[in-house]
């Protein structure tokens, strides 16, 4: 059985030639937990993720991931899929693996890519790279999970889909996930947490306690609340009010 | 070639069409989706027209070029010692033959290209690979040998013979040196030039320095690798023909130096075309590693048109 790190953030910033892009992000994560990403283009999400990955350097501050008696693996997909073009779709999701072959090519499988194993990625449409990216990620079985917009270039019934899979894999085998989207319907129907990033730093931390499978009805307030925060128009005192 | 293009990018785009909707399937470890693929016949051009026109067409302009060589000899338009025609150049090449000096040549001077090019390719490659991955290697090699690579390495025919004598040496070594540095450029140059992104990929995939290096940054580099082998190769021929025209006892190169010296044009033509078509087994050599290691490349994958 596979389980989740747990993620601690300290003091974390992050600047690109003197401009601040992360300020001061504190951030406990409990193993297992499910953690959606908003914000508005640019505020450094791609980074925070980047940084827990280990591919990205804080400026100050640190993040780590601890908790599993060994060194905990964190998998991250990134943004944009950046698959291997020498690489045909199995040797893709084999990356780093030592002896995964069967398990990739059940990752494949279930992500809807058999038969494609042998393809080079140049022949895949966005949807089907993007998928491949995912199985690779997936394929590690890691304690800590990022996500960065997994499902962007998909069709919406491609993606509702994929949302079944990715919870039926976490069922069976639940692990820390950090998920960025910039689709609020997919933070809430997915996640045990919704993070709202702001360039001041976390603008919003609210827990979705509603038990699965969720219906969109359900999640309405906090969805306003949510969309209220990104538009910037900010709803903040009425929502706590009535919580 | 409009046309084609136009075709290539109809197919392609009926490949990636294959219709991959995926539909959720519960079973007993966990939820597995299932593909429906329809797959559909792809599109083929007529074959045999296509085929036909790719292996005549490129001849066109050769057969020519003899045909023309032959009329202007046989009407006694020009005089058989300033251009003597293809029969004869055929009975030469012959004659050459059964006394078993021609196969001895072209030995001789293919185990010189084979070596000095494996030398400098070889040099240049690991060289390029050490400048391109590591900065203190780059700061250590990188001015000198682009100082090096300023001098005409032809100017150093006289000094190689004064030194070496017209042995082996001399000519392998400047083989070597025509090689190294079309094969160093583009190797230190193609990797680093390979997306940042990729690396970080490695690095976020656990994968040690040395697996980075040859499962990611050399792969990336490749094609532009290979340009620089294929140009490398292009200048090695060059420095053999030069460097046995002006120093040898064998070879193709002696061959040519002997026949000006007998007034023989038609073995100097002989020689020329064995340079080229020499040369153009090269190319094709390489083509085939190209078409091997870039099939995933789409200008490089089989049937485009390169
Ligand atoms: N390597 C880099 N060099 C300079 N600036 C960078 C670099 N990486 C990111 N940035 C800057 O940091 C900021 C945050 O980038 P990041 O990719 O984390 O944003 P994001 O929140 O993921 O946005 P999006 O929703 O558009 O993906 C941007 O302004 C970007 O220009
Ligand atoms: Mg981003």
């Amino acid at each position: 059985m596979i389980s989740g790190a747990d993620i601690s953030i300290r003091g974390l910033s992050r600047s690109y030639e003197g401009r601040k892009v992360l300020q001061d992000i504190n951030l406990d994560i409990p193993a297992g937990q499910f953690v959606s990403i908003l914000g508005t283009s640019g505020v450094g999400k791609s980074t925070l993720l980047k940084i827990l990955a280990g591919v990205e350097t804080p400026t100050c501050g640190d993040a780590w991931a601890s908790g599993t008696k060994t060194k905990p693996t964190v998998r991250i997909m990134f943004q944009e899929d950046r698959l291997l073009a020498w690489r045909t779709v199995l040797g893709n999701v084999t990356l780093g693996l030592r002896h995964g072959e069967p398990n990739a090519m059940r990752m494949l499988d279930a992500v809807g890519l058999a038969g494609r194993e042998h393809a080079f990625p140049v022949v895949l449409s966005g949807g089907q790279r993007q998928r491949v990216a995912l199985a690779r990620a997936l394929v590690h079985e890691p304690n800590v999970l990022l996500l960065d917009e997994p499902f962007g270039a998909l069709d919406a019934i491609t993606r509702s889909s994929m949302h079944i899979l990715l919870q039926g894999l976490l069922d069976h085998a639940p692990r820390t996930v950090l998920l960025v989207t910039h689709d609020v319907d997919e933070a809430l129907i997915l996640s045990d947490r919704v993070l709202v990033l702001t360039a001041s730093g976390i603008a919003a931390d609210i827990t979705v306690d509603v038990a699965r499978p969720r219906h969109h009805s359900q999640l309405a307030e906090k969805k306003d609340y949510l969309l209220g925060l990104l538009s910037g128009t900010g709803t903040t005192a009425q929502f706590a009010q009535s919580h | 070639m409009t046309i084609d293009v136009v075709l290539r990018e109809d197919v392609s785009r009926r490949t990636q069409g294959e219709s991959d909707s995926v539909s959720p399937r519960l079973d007993g470890q966990g939820f597995n989706l299932v593909q429906h693929s329809s797959r559909t016949p792809a599109n083929r051009r007529s074959v045999p027209g296509v085929l036909y026109g790719r292996t005549v067409l490129p001849w066109v302009l050769p057969a020519m070029a003899v045909l023309l060589w032959y009329s202007v000899t046989v009407s006694g338009y020009v005089s058989p010692n300033i251009l003597p025609s293809p029969l004869t150049v055929l009975t030469t090449a012959q004659a050459l033959w059964s006394a078993g000096t021609l196969q001895r040549d072209i030995l001789v001077s293919l185990g010189r290209i084979a070596f000095g090019f494996a030398l400098g390719a070889s040099t240049g490659f690991v060289l390029g690979i050490a400048v391109g991955i590591s900065s203190v290697a780059r700061l250590v090699f990188d001015r000198s040998v682009q100082m090096i690579r300023t001098i005409p390495h032809l100017a150093l025919v006289p000094l190689m013979i004064l030194w070496f004598g017209i042995g082996e040496q001399p000519k392998v070594l400047l083989v070597a040196l025509g090689a190294l540095f079309p094969v160093y450029i583009n190797t230190a140059s193609g990797i680093r030039n390979v997306d940042p992104k990729l690396i970080e990929v490695g690095r976020a995939y656990g994968l040690s320095q040395r697996e980075i290096i040859t499962q990611i940054v050399l792969p990336a580099a490749l094609q532009p690798i290979l340009v620089g082998v294929r140009y490398a190769l292009g200048v090695a021929w060059l420095t053999l023909v030069v460097a046995e025209t002006i120093a040898s006892r064998e070879g193709i190169g002696y061959l040519v130096q002997n026949a000006r010296e007998l007034l023989r044009t038609d073995i100097i033509i002989l020689a020329i075309i064995l340079y080229s078509i020499a040369g153009w087994l090269a190319d094709w050599l390489i083509r085939i590693l190209e078409s091997r290691l870039l099939r995933w490349h789409p200008n490089y994958a089989p049937g485009a048109n390169k």
